[in-house]
């Protein structure tokens, strides 16, 4: 069974599973951000993008 | 009456009765619920996009210089990032099982726009390409203008008002299309260096965005008081003067900036709410956690081979298949927010039933995109 699957019934080492997955995403969502805000100005265009090229 | 007392055919009647009354009590605290969802809603929308234009026209670069670190991120966020969120979509089991019934809007053209961009930057020489960015835009303007309809009709539907009539819809549109029409005349506020020799035209837009947000205004006043909430009313308001930075400023990032970051945050926000929405709770947090990453990680892959215009030809297929993505992010939604199909209206009343369930049943007409 996936730990994605939308199954109230997931067994006790799923959601471990999944609890540890989730724990493991948003440190990394949040160490992205942080990293990029930090170290990374984008080079970005008005519209988007590289701005037309 | 003691109990003891009661009838035995009256004691049903009366749990009934009691029944029935917790069942409208439990239904009238649900639709509370629900509008108060909806109306949240509705003014971090208004919020977000208020905001965007305030602060693209606050901390716009003059000229060509570049923008300070904060106005870049928040365009990350609002161009490459929401693009990217699309991607996310796709991790949904109903997104995948509808994307494989329609095979060719949502799996074979965006494949087909990434090939044909790819072979199209790679041939032709960065020069020429610059041409072909003029009409990608106007294809992203009109796509920004189509989810402004989109959520005015998802507006006028929270509130309660009416759906929006034919001629109040092509109000919207065609200040949206007058907008990008000024675009073209001045591609240099699309950071453009190319002259297609369309400046008459751009005095003629502006008068045609008159044109529309005088149309547009008449229309909504012509609404009876009770059709035109308050929120309705901002939400048409902004879709009527999504475009008119074209016009007053010279700036590209006062200009079109605004409407980038507007567009980006709208659609974050909506899909943020779907991620957050419907079944398993459990989940709910990894799929935050998924969607954010999906935006980060493919936002920054989309804004680095963005810059990929004038390499060799290797290097500018990349580029191509940057711009066939983001066509194919315009395909994919004006398919799956199409609420006049059953399953985008299944698949919102599923995650976000506060938005679909607080006014009377959609007309045919009521899309997002």
């Amino acid at each position: 069974m996936s730990i994605f699957a939308e199954d109230p019934a997931l067994s006790r080492r799923d959601k471990v599973r999944r609890t540890v997955l989730t724990i493991a995403l948003i440190a990394a969502f949040l160490g992205g951000v942080l990293l990029f805000a930090l170290v990374i100005a984008p080079d970005i265009g008005a519209a988007g993008g590289c701005g037309g090229g | 009456m003691p109990p003891e007392l009661t009838s035995t055919r009256d004691r049903p009647a009366d749990q009934d009765r009691s029944a029935d009354r917790d069942r409208s009590a439990d239904r009238d605290r649900s639709a509370d619920r629900d509008r108060s969802l909806a109306r949240r809603w509705l003014w971090t929308t208004v919020a977000l996009t208020a905001g965007a234009f305030v602060m693209a026209a606050a901390f716009a670069p003059s000229g060509s210089a570049a923008p300070d670190r904060g106005l870049a991120w928040v365009l990350f966020a609002g161009s490459s990032a929401h693009v990217a969120s699309t991607g996310w979509l796709y991790t949904l089991r109903d997104v995948r099982s509808y994307a494989a019934n329609r095979p060719w809007r949502f799996i074979r053209v965006p494949v087909l726009l990434m090939i044909a961009g790819a072979a199209a930057a790679a041939t032709l020489t960065p020069a020429a390409m610059t041409w072909l960015l003029l009409p990608f835009f106007a294809w992203q303007f009109f796509h920004f203008a189509k989810q402004n309809l989109g959520l005015t009709a998802l507006a006028a539907k929270t509130a309660g008002a009416p759906p929006l009539r034919t001629a109040e819809r092509r109000a919207l549109i065609a200040s949206g299309l007058a907008g990008t029409c000024g675009l073209m005349a001045r591609p240099a506020l699309l950071q453009l260096r190319i002259d297609p020799g369309l400046g008459a035209l751009f005095p003629l837009s502006a008068a045609a965005m008159a044109g529309a947000v005088a149309a547009g205004l008449i229309l909504l006043a012509r609404r009876a008081p009770a059709q035109r909430p308050r929120g309705f009313c901002v939400m048409y308001l902004i879709g009527l003067f999504f475009s008119v930075p074209v016009f007053v400023f010279a700036s590209p990032y006062a200009a079109v900036g605004g409407m980038t970051i507007a567009h980006g945050m709208q659609y974050l926000l909506l899909v943020s709410l779907v991620a957050a929405g419907g079944p398993g709770e459990a989940g709910r947090a990894l799929r935050l956690a998924v969607l954010g990453n999906v935006a980060l990680i493919g936002g920054a892959v989309l804004a680095v081979t963005s810059h990929l215009h004038s390499g060799g030809p290797a290097v500018r297929l990349v580029f191509g298949a940057y711009l066939g993505a983001v066509l194919a992010h315009f395909v994919v939604d004006a398919g799956l927010w199409r609420l006049r199909d059953p399953f985008p209206r299944a698949f919102l009343a599923r995650r976000v039933p506060y938005l679909i369930r607080t006014a009377p049943a959609i007309s045919s007409a009521a899309d997002i995109r």
